[in-house]
């Protein structure tokens, strides 16, 4: 048993890799959740916009105004200067300045022109059409010998037009979104832990191992490596029960207490295994500390950047995603994705899942068949 | 001497791997994941037109408006749909296998639109069909009021009518917009860049506990040897400057020429840029080096932390850099990362250059207090215990 | 002779604990002089405080008849110093760690090249100068520290534990080459727990316990310190207590002791010691196997003068 003593001694040793990794999936899983930038949701946010009205309210430009308030989030006593970063940051998406004279210049129909200086965000875009609408609206009607009030009316008629938008959708699936994100976040935190963990208990061994064999020949060394196998098995169900946990609390709830949320946690499981199964085959190719926290970066960081665990794959090129093919994390992902917008929970909306997740166990017995191959090779020599 | 140590410190540095790793690969490999995963973050100029359907039913044949207009949308290289003509049966199973992202039919001379889930495709859909929708509108109440003029107006309906949709295509709206085209994703490069100078730290503080003798035991046989410590100390800072400054450049290079991040036009003063915030680092490396004892980790755990902590707030991890420095703003007006993000993004946004050097101050200020600070250790000849 | 180095009075605290107490020594030119003593006693402590590394509290150390300071560069020229932990750098090469400290003291690269070699036959390391030092085994490692810390032919050499876990073999090359060092003119202040060595190579001993000088002397005069004369050690399978008690009564015995079929004897004085023991085992028909007969050794001196083992 003092294999396992060891293992769990320099697990307790590094336990501050693990809590680092651990922070960083929640302190930024939730930025990352809680940032708006990202949503492309039908029932749009309202743009946050600023606006300088350099005329009086009255008449066209009060009814400009109102619109504005209606379709976007104005800012109240809003300062000039924070203008030029707001916009950059897109804590503000357009800045509208409304020139003096409004008013009568249009009805008097000489087009008074405003100025805008807008952000260059997805939310950005949405604001230029909300505006534009208005606007050519405004324009058209302007043709007409109205008065003003009468002007507006036609115009705010018009405007409430909207369309009806029916949605096939019987669950309202983008309430898992947040739980989405977090477990395709964790395909960093998990990859990070499992990997630099296991390595380094494995490469102390492995340097054990060498005195060791010396001395009692390759009885013992066989058993050594069952005994540390099944350690890390146990050290990586410990990371995923923590994730799990951790999960429950962030993004999970009792909304997530069914088939949905053993989906999630069954599919982060089987990642788990994978995780480890590639940490094993990283222990029999790269050795020490400084080379394994290398090659841990590029992997965990490569597969997350390149499969859509901090960008969500939509927005990838598609030569990006279709690299990723190769990677476990893009099924895993993938998963994650169609998990959070199942519609119903038979076996056939099901399946999709457990195709990515046996595409995910299979990338663990390809690993495993590698390491193995290298460690005949490496024992040969 | 002072040639002589710089010439084996330059060649040791280079020679260790992992600092190399994480001064000279890193970022580099950083910089490309950034580049391919942002890439289309901002890009929306290629819109790529998608597949909807339009149920062709009686009611559609009635609604002569949205005919035409939505089939000028399905037309041509600037369309935003590929749009099939189907029954309502076949546009259903289509949205269900997901062929399409939607469709529309017309009831009660009301367009309706069905789609499967909601997404930004389906958002153009529903804004482009409610456009239609309100131009009708306008065509149908300028007619009508054109129409109302005058008695005769009616023998000249059909003018009116065709004047009307003139009316309604012919409307601009008359905005100008002042903004330039700039994109938020050049913050992530700029983080990256301040990542990379604050490697500088590590390599400095490696440096000095190599000519520390309570630092190491190499630095003990530099104590006892006839050569000044100030000597050794400021060859060895020379050399992890000199690396690391070509490693910043070079990773600028990289991403201004192969990735083509903008950075404004102002070379000298990016190159300048680059320089302060890696003697920041630089500065900032000794003077851990020298506050505290052995123990490395510790030192590269602070490093870390500083440089982890100053990009969160720089905006690297995404979140709204505005909201930080609303929060608080000091800390990106103190953190070496914040204001080497800062002083990139003033040479690129603004024409102004104020704020770039207030960065570049700031950066310096920085420099020279941790330089002083660890003048005074260095001053100490003899150690209480090494 | 001259003196080299002079400690007078020195006195060096850590937080309460005085590592340091009152010492006072001189070094003369062209000895080897040991510092002996366990872990703790205060060896390395006092060596820093004459390289000028550490403060001290008290005392006065001269060295070529100067006081030593951190930047008393012209004494720090002519000092080579070796310490406990091997101080090199993993990237550069054997021949590349030499020539980088020894370009510490020597401006010029020919004269250099030519210490570098020299400090390289003198270790015996010419077969593995373009190694790392990843490459070299244990005792190789040591050698190669020592050639960085001597490798500018210093008049004046401090050794502190140079051959801390070293195999034999590197354990001679490296007292072979200490000496040559010192006929070469050189003196030499070598710091050791290990007696043998002292007892091989210095020409002087000081033996120091909790920072304090018990003793000091050449090897003879401290040995004649112990009121041990000579040990003898026999192998006898079969003893009873008489015989035991019998054998004390011998001339000159001081002490008896017999465990797991090994009798011992100590003598305080005298020679031909031998000849009545065996004639009592003789007579009383005893058997018996080896007989092994020591002088006393410093450790003995050691455990007269402390009441413990030098090595524990």
């Amino acid at each position: 048993m003092t294999v396992s003593k060891a293992f769990w001694k320099i697990v307790l040793k590094n336990i501050g890799t693990i809590i680092t990794y651990t922070i960083i999936l929640v302190s930024f899983g939730t930025i990352n959740m809680s940032s708006g930038s990202m949503t492309t949701q039908f029932e749009a946010v309202k743009p946050k916009i600023a606006v300088f009205n350099h005329d009086e309210e009255v008449g066209m430009t009060q009814n400009l105004l109102e619109y504005l308030d209606k379709n976007a989030e104005v800012q109240q006593d809003y300062a000039e200067e924070s203008v030029k970063d707001d916009l950059f940051y897109e804590s503000i998406v357009m800045a509208i300045d409304i020139p003096e004279g409004y008013n009568t210049d249009f009805l008097a129909g000489k087009k008074p022109e405003l100025h805008t200086r807008t952000s260059s965000g997805y939310a950005a875009e949405l604001a230029k059409v909300m505006l534009n609408r208005y606007l050519t609206t405004a324009q058209s009607y302007a043709t007409l010998d109205l008065s003003a009030d009468e002007m507006a009316e036609k115009i705010n008629a018009t405007l409430n037009q909207k369309v009806q938008v029916e949605t096939l959708a019987k669950v309202d699936t983008t309430q898992f979104s947040k739980a989405t994100r977090y477990f395709s976040f964790a395909n960093y935190a998990i990859l990070a832990c499992v990997i630099t963990i296991i390595c380094l208990i494995m490469s102390s061994f492995n340097r054990r191992e060498i005195r060791r064999r010396n001395l009692v020949g390759s009885v013992e060394l066989s058993k050594m490596n069952r005994v540390l196998l099944r350690n890390s098995c146990l050290y990586s169900f410990g990371v995923w029960a923590l994730y799990i946990i951790i999960g429950y609390f962030l993004v999970g709830g009792p909304d997530l207490m069914n088939l949905r949320g053993a989906l999630y946690a069954a599919n982060s499981l089987v990642f788990c295994i994978c995780a480890t199964t590639i940490a094993y085959l990283i222990s029999q190719l790269v050795h020490g500390n400084n080379a394994v926290n290398a090659v841990m970066n590029i992997v965990a960081l490569g597969s997350s950047f390149l499969c859509g665990c901090f960008v969500p794959a939509e927005y990838l090129p598609d030569f990006v995603l279709t690299f990723a093919h190769i990677l476990p994390s893009y099924y895993y992902v993938a998963a994650n994705d169609t998990i959070g917008g199942l519609q119903g929970l038979e076996f056939g909306d099901v399946r999709p899942v457990l195709i990515d997740m046996a595409a995910v166990a299979g990338f663990a017995v390809i690993f495993v068949i590698a390491a193995n191959v290298v460690a005949k090779v490496k024992q040969r020599e | 001497m002072f040639w002589h140590s710089f010439k084996y410190a330059f060649s040791t540095l280079i020679k260790n791997r992992a600092l190399m790793f994480w001064t000279l690969i890193f970022p580099f490999a950083l910089a490309l994941m950034f580049n391919l995963a942002f890439m289309r973050l901002h890009d929306y100029d290629v819109f790529e037109p998608f597949e909807v359907a339009v149920v062709n039913d009686a009611g559609y044949d009635k609604a002569e408006i949205f005919k035409e207009a939505f089939k000028a949308l399905s037309e041509g290289d600037e369309r935003l749909f590929n749009t099939q003509y189907v029954s309502k049966e076949r546009a259903s199973e289509l949205l269900e296998n997901e062929e399409i992202e939607g469709f529309v039919y017309i009831a009660d001379d009301e367009p309706h639109i069905q789609v499967k889930k909601n997404g930004s495709n389906q958002t153009v859909l529903a804004t482009a069909v409610e456009q239609i929708m309100q131009s009708s509108q306008i065509i149908e109440d300028i007619a009508t009021q054109k129409l109302s003029e005058s008695p005769m107006a009616y023998l000249n309906a059909e003018q009116i009518y065709q004047n009307a949709v003139a009316t309604v295509a012919e409307a601009e709206p008359n905005v100008k917009d002042d903004s330039r085209v700039m994109n938020m994703v050049v913050i992530e490069f700029y983080t990256l860049i301040a990542m990379s100078c604050m490697q500088g730290a590590m390599l400095s503080s490696e440096m000095i506990d190599r000519a520390l003798p309570k630092n190491s035991h190499r630095g003990k046989r530099i104590a006892v040897a006839p050569t000044r410590k100030s000597v050794v100390v400021a060859s060895n800072l020379l050399a992890s400057y000199s690396i690391l400054l070509v490693g910043v450049l070079a990773l600028i290079a990289f991403m201004r020429f192969v990735l083509g991040v903008e950075f404004g036009a102002n070379l000298g003063l990016i190159c300048a840029h680059a320089a302060a915030g890696s003697l920041a680092a630089t500065m900032l490396g000794m003077f851990l080096s020298i506050a505290l004892k052995t123990n490395s980790g510790a030192k590269n755990i602070i490093v870390i932390i500083i440089t982890m902590v100053g990009c969160l707030f720089a905006g690297m991890f995404g979140g709204q850099k505005g909201w930080f420095d609303s929060m608080m703003p000091f800390i990106n007006k103190i953190s070496p990362v914040g204001l080497i993000t800062d002083g990139y993004y003033a040479l690129y946004y603004y024409e102004d250059l104020g704020r770039y050097w207030m960065n570049l101050g700031g950066l310096l200020i920085i420099s020279a207090v941790f330089l002083i600070l660890s003048i005074r250790g260095l001053r100490r000849q003899r150690y209480d215990s090494i | 002779m001259k003196t080299i180095i002079e400690v007078k009075n020195l006195v060096k605290n850590y937080k309460s604990k005085r590592a340091v107490d009152g010492l006072s020594f001189d070094v003369m030119e062209g000895e080897i002089l040991g510092l002996l003593g366990p872990n703790g006693s205060g060896k390395t402590t006092t060596m820093n405080c004459i390289l000028a590394l550490l403060k001290f509290d008290e005392g006065k150390i001269k060295i070529f008849g100067k006081e030593m300071a951190p930047d008393a560069y012209d004494i720090k020229s002519k000092i080579g110093v070796v310490f406990q932990d091997v101080a090199v750098f993993d990237e550069l090469t054997v021949q590349g760690n030499i020539d980088y400290f020894c370009g510490l003291y020597i401006q010029d690269k020919n004269t250099r090249a030519e210490y570098v070699e020299d400090a390289l036959k003198l270790v015996g390391l010419e077969e593995n100068k373009t190694q790392y030092p990843k490459q070299l085994s244990g005792g190789l490692l040591r050698r190669l520290n020592i050639a960085c810390g001597i490798a500018h032919k210093p008049k004046l050499i401090f050794l502190d534990e140079p051959t801390v876990a070293v195999d034999p073999q590197s354990r001679n090359n490296i007292l072979e080459g200490i000496k040559k060092l010192r006929d070469d003119g050189a003196t030499i202040i070598y710091t050791t727990h290990y007696m043998e060595e002292v007892e091989i190579l210095c020409d002087r001993v000081i033996i120091l316990d909790k920072g304090k000088i018990i003793a000091s002397g050449t090897n003879d005069e401290l040995k004649s310190l112990a009121k041990i004369e000579e040990k003898v050690t026999v192998e006898i399978p079969e003893m009873n207590p008489k015989q035991i008690g019998a054998l004390e009564q011998i001339k000159n015995v001081s002490a008896v002791s017999y465990e797991n079929g090994v009798l011992k004897l100590v003598y305080n004085r005298g020679k031909n010691n031998l000849a009545d023991m065996i004639k009592y085992l003789d007579d009383n028909k005893i058997q018996y196997n080896k007989i092994f007969a020591e002088r006393p050794t410093l450790n003995d001196v050691f455990l007269e003068l402390t009441g413990k083992e030098l090595r524990d």
